[in-house]
């Protein structure tokens, strides 16, 4: 139910958001959150440009020496082929798949398109990735019967702009959305509605919880607690001893206490490429083309966010792994490739390039967007 | 190699290093520190990352001399957490040193020592008495411009010259301001290059540092492309930049239409105030002067807007309005001493020139923003 704010206490504003649904109007939601993320979505995206490749294993990916499987079809995941894994690795598990390069401009494109999608529902989302998204329809939920509605209309939208599917979890927070969203993945819709929270997450694996990497699963692990429920039972102090304050962390997303809330832009601080080699390189000659390509790319993207560079930063990474990376700050911000090129290759000088070479990146900070506020510069000139 | 060494005096020797030590080179070796156990019972702890060397002198009991070289901050870290006051410390043929201290012991995997890069000699170099305090005060007051940017190699150094009878002069900048300082600096001010020469940014750190320790007592001298500041026990070497410093007189605004003064640490905190609200990556205020008084404004479409109204004790000219990155003007006005600074400008776009009311031996050049 709802309740009235306290007399003599003004309503903050935002503070009386709840949507109630018509269908339901018994319930009330405290905020309406929405986590979509795309199925496969490199793979199904290729599948969508060639139908041939449909109910085959598909993984995207480079097959050089040092490649990755970046997504791998639900027919190829069979194999127990996951992302991340070795190509290597992936072609002993499936003998025969089809094996597509990543065409990360036609997955942007895409991924507009599905962002587009989203803002349809609601003007607050905040994309987590190129294909995945939390979205704030607390305010807009109620154009739909109930969650269930609200979450088979986003999915359908998606289907009739992209011939994609999507999996979508509603929740009230942004961690309960994220954890129902892949639940019944691929093509899943899950809704938790309030005061159903706690057990949809009492039975599931500790490493759902949000921040839990695999040094936090095992420390968890060793303290007995498996599963969300566990987690929740257990006592905060004894987390935090273990854990710090992620512990408390914890304690609160496995009781369901999440408010954070979706984000709609965060201000980029930098945006880089970068590209582990097939084979290792040496020398500058052999490092300029792969500049030349990032620069493009980087510039590409800068534009697409209408975005300024105001400094250029080259790394490189040697085949001991020993990082170094230069920067420099432009004269004047620019998205323009041939500047950030030229800067880039002022920096590859700066380097000591003795060593092979296993990895190339180059990236962009002080990111300004057009018609912001300029710092000038003095006239001073080299002799 | 074998030598007993009072455990502050070692740890205070390798603490002088650690600024030297290399973690990023390709050369392991420029992570370690070399260690010599003389002949004339001194210990010599030294290293250098082939651009700044640091070579110090401490007392030791020498019981069997050698040259040894292992990690230098590893060793650090052991030497200044031993629980005794006196550390046994020797190296055997296979490069192993051994520490012990009361009922500690470490072994450290060390290097031979031939394999160290060959450190610079004050041989030859004519060193002469210099002012310690005045070149400490002169690279806190400039030093902090420097430009970080490594496509410009001439500008990631501090420029340094003499500027007539033991006066000598030092200037920085990194693009947007530069800051320009003298002082008189005792007899050594005569051997600081008339043509100029400039101090890498990371050796005008270490010189800092060294000043910081030693005091007053100095001594200056420079070759052809090196640095080298001597103490008692304690030299410091600092390859030059080999490039040429740009023509920074150009850029200092010869005359001004408009002159402010200002008290100094009102300033500082109504623009440290005004400037929580600028655009948290360009700080950008407004600063609006007239006579009598002047205004500072941020306004951040994001956030919201500030304005403060502040006292002028002097101005001449007419109103102008004129925009800073009020880091710059905050970080002038925080090194700065002197009750009152006076501020001259020409155009909303021309360079701001600031310094200490009455005293002319140090300005700072601010190029405006353009909002």
């Amino acid at each position: 139910m709802r309740y009235p704010a306290r007399p003599g206490q003004a309503p903050r504003d935002g503070a009386d958001k709840q949507a109630r649904w018509p269908d339901n109007p018994g319930v009330d939601w405290s905020r309406v959150i929405v986590h979509a993320d795309m199925d496969a979505f490199y793979a199904a995206v290729e599948v969508l440009d060639d139908p041939s490749l449909r109910g085959k294993p598909v993984l995207i990916g480079h097959t050089g020496g040092r490649g990755v499987v970046a997504t791998a079809s639900y027919e190829a995941r069979r194999y127990g082929i996951h992302s991340a894994m070795p190509m290597a690795t992936a072609l002993r598990r499936c003998p025969d798949p089809i094996i597509r390069p990543p065409r990360m401009a036609r997955y942007s494109e895409v991924s507009r398109v599905i962002m587009g999608v989203f803002r349809s529902f609601s003007p607050t989302i905040q994309p987590l990735s190129i294909d995945e998204a939390f979205l704030d329809c607390t305010e807009t939920a109620t154009a739909h019967p109930g969650p269930h509605e609200l979450g088979a209309a986003i999915k359908a939208a998606v289907r009739a702009a992209t011939g994609l599917t999507v999996s979508v979890g509603v929740a009230e927070t942004r961690f309960v959305a994220k954890v129902a969203s892949d639940f019944r993945k691929p093509d899943g819709l899950t809704v938790v509605g309030p005061g159903e929270a706690r057990a949809f997450l009492a039975p599931q694996s500790v490493s759902r919880l949000w921040g839990a990497g695999p040094r936090t699963v095992e420390r968890l692990h060793a303290l007995g607690l498996k599963t969300i429920a566990d987690v929740a039972a257990a006592d905060p102090t004894a987390l935090a001893a273990s854990l710090g304050s992620a512990g408390r962390h914890f304690h609160r997303l496995a009781h369901a206490q999440d408010d954070r809330p979706v984000v709609t832009e965060r201000r980029m601080r930098s945006l880089s490429t970068e590209r582990t080699l097939a084979e290792d390189i040496v020398g500058a000659e052999a490092v300029r083309p792969h500049l030349e390509r990032q620069a493009e790319e980087v510039a590409r993207r800068l534009r697409q966010g209408e975005l300024l560079a105001g400094g250029v930063r080259v790394k490189l990474k040697t085949h001991r792994f020993q990082v170094t990376s230069r920067q420099l700050v432009l004269d004047a911000p620019t998205d323009e490739a041939a500047v950030l090129l030229a800067a880039a290759e002022r920096l590859l000088a700066a380097f000591e390039l003795g060593e092979p070479l296993r990895l190339v990146g180059v990236g962009t900070f002080q990111l300004s967007r057009r018609g912001d506020q300029a710092q000038l510069l003095l006239p001073l000139e080299d002799p | 190699m074998k030598f007993v060494v009072d455990r502050d005096l070692f740890a205070r020797a390798l603490a002088r290093i650690q600024g030297v030590l290399s973690r990023k080179s390709t050369l392991a070796m420029l992570s370690n520190v070399l260690i010599e156990a003389r002949p004339d019972g001194r210990l010599r702890v030294a290293a250098t990352d082939l651009d700044v060397t640091f070579d110090g002198m401490t007392a030791a009991e020498i019981i069997e001399p050698g040259r040894a070289t292992v990690d230098g901050k590893r060793l650090y870290d052991v030497v200044r957490s031993l629980p005794g006051e006196q550390v046994d410390v020797s190296v055997g043929p296979d490069d192993k040193m051994l520490l012990r201290c009361k009922h500690s012991e470490f072994m450290l995997h060390g290097t031979p020592a031939d394999q160290y890069p060959a450190l610079p000699a004050t041989e030859g170099v004519e060193l002469s008495p210099i002012s310690g305090s005045a070149l400490r005060e002169l690279i806190e007051r400039t030093g902090f411009s420097v430009s970080t940017d490594e496509s410009r190699p001439n500008l990631n150094g501090v420029f340094f010259r003499c500027v007539g009878k033991n006066r000598v002069r030092m200037v920085s900048t990194d693009g947007h301001r530069l800051s320009q300082g003298e002082r008189d600096a005792g007899r050594g001010g005569d051997i600081a290059e008339r043509d100029g020469v400039i101090i890498p940014r990371k050796g005008v750190g270490e010189l800092k540092r060294l000043l910081e320790e030693v005091g007053d007592d100095v001594a200056f001298g420079i070759t052809d492309n090196m640095l080298v500041v001597g103490a008692t026990d304690l030299v410091l070497f600092v390859r030059l930049i080999e490039a040429a410093f740009p023509d920074y007189r150009q850029v200092i605004p010869k005359s001004s239409e408009r002159r402010a003064v200002v008290r100094r640490l009102p300033f500082l905190a109504a623009l440290r105030r005004i400037g929580i609200l600028a655009s948290e990556r360009t700080h950008g205020v407004r600063i609006a002067v007239r006579p009598g008084s002047m205004t500072l404004l941020s306004d951040n479409p994001d956030l919201g807007k500030a304005r403060e109204e502040l006292e002028i004790e002097g101005f001449e000219g007419s109103e102008l309005t004129i925009a800073f990155n009020a880091r710059y003007v905050q970080e002038i006005l925080g090194i700065l001493t002197a009750e009152k600074v006076e501020m001259a400008m020409n155009e909303a776009l021309s360079p701001g020139l600031f310094r200490e009311h009455e005293n002319d031996d140090y300005l700072f050049v601010v190029m405006p923003m353009r909002i």
